[in-house]
């Protein structure tokens, strides 16, 4: 195995350890609903957890249409991380750059944002997602076939594991420049006023809170750089 | 049923891959740029909360289970040990 693969291979099996308790509770909440092909072929194809879980609840009270959409506001906010993945990947071909594109998740995303420049190519970033889009696919399936026989706290503390993933993202970012702890803040609470707004589907909430925290991102960096 | 699955299959790549066609076809402006730096911070306070006081049944949980979380960061714990950590630490105090 080559060196430099080793940390992709590792951050793709934390988020994959991220995803078994989530994508084991989406196979066996799709159970009663679905045949065991579409519940796999959904994890396959859409392979986004929240927007998963949002087509299972909303199919008893919703059409079709009305899930479709929901599931693209929910999400829309993959075009800004894909859009960040592309532009650190830009001296990559097109074809490299679509492929992982369609592979772009919240983990993915934001485990290969803090890279070096040197860690950005094709190979780390596939690794990286691949391994996590296995993980999400096979427990998927595991979940649904074998759910019950799990151990339900362990798979009820697991809850956590993509928060830890997250948190453990964020720390060392805002140790490098405690401005970036400030905007993740701000993002925190942009997104907990307008989770309060029953108005603002929770989908547009996400990317909205997103988009304003970064650009008071740069706001403040314009700000400090001109004094 | 397989048909909305592949109805959800097709706007959910929509978002994923119009950035892939867009970066080519114009160069973005420094300001874009960095906007774009600050991205992944803002999301991950996004998806940080309040969306952990919903990870445990009880947000109590959610909320030291993060703290734990952030304790294990701050002493430079590799992050495959800091999930697994927090797991561990959430299975015994619930």
């Amino acid at each position: 195995m080559r060196t430099d693969l080793k940390k992709p291979l590792m951050d793709g099996l934390t988020i994959g350890m991220g995803y078994v308790p989530v994508a084991v509770a989406f196979g066996i909440t799709a159970k009663p609903v679905m045949s065991f092909f579409d519940a796999v072929l959904m994890s396959f194809m859409v392979y986004g957890g929240a927007s998963q879980f949002l087509a299972l609840q909303m199919m008893s009270t919703s059409g079709a249409i009305a899930i479709v959409f929901a599931v693209f506001i929910l999400n829309s906010r993959h075009f800004v991380m894909s859009f960040k993945v592309n532009y650190d990947l830009k001296h990559e071909s097109f074809l490299k750059r679509l492929f992982l594109s369609s592979y772009v998740t919240d983990e993915g995303f934001a485990v290969t944002a803090n890279s070096t420049p040197e860690q950005r190519h094709f190979s780390s970033y596939a690794v990286t997602f691949l391994t996590a889009y296995l993980f999400w696919v096979t427990f998927s399936a595991i979940g649904y076939l074998a759910g019950e026989w799990m151990s339900e706290g362990w798979v009820a503390a697991s809850g956590i594991a993509l928060y830890a993933l997250f948190i453990a993202l964020l720390i060392p970012a805002a140790r490098i420049h405690y401005r970036f702890g400030i905007i993740a803040m701000a993002g925190m609470i942009i997104h907990y006023i307008m989770g309060q707004l029953s108005f603002v589907p929770s989908g547009i909430a996400i990317v909205l809170a997103i988009l304003i925290a970064a650009a008071l991102g740069s706001i403040l960096e314009r700000a400090e750089v001109s004094r | 049923m397989t048909l909305l699955v592949v109805a959800m299959f097709a706007v959910t790549i929509i978002t994923r891959i119009l950035p892939a066609f867009i970066i080519d076809v114009f160069p973005l402006p420094e300001w874009l740029v960095t906007y774009l730096n600050y991205i992944p911070y803002a999301a991950l306070g996004v998806l940080i909360f309040p969306g952990i006081l919903d990870a445990l049944e009880n947000p109590l949980h959610g909320l030291l289970g993060g703290a734990f979380a952030m304790l294990l960061a701050l002493f430079r714990v590799p992050l495959f040990f800091i999930v697994l950590g927090t797991i561990v630490f959430v299975y015994l105090i619930t």
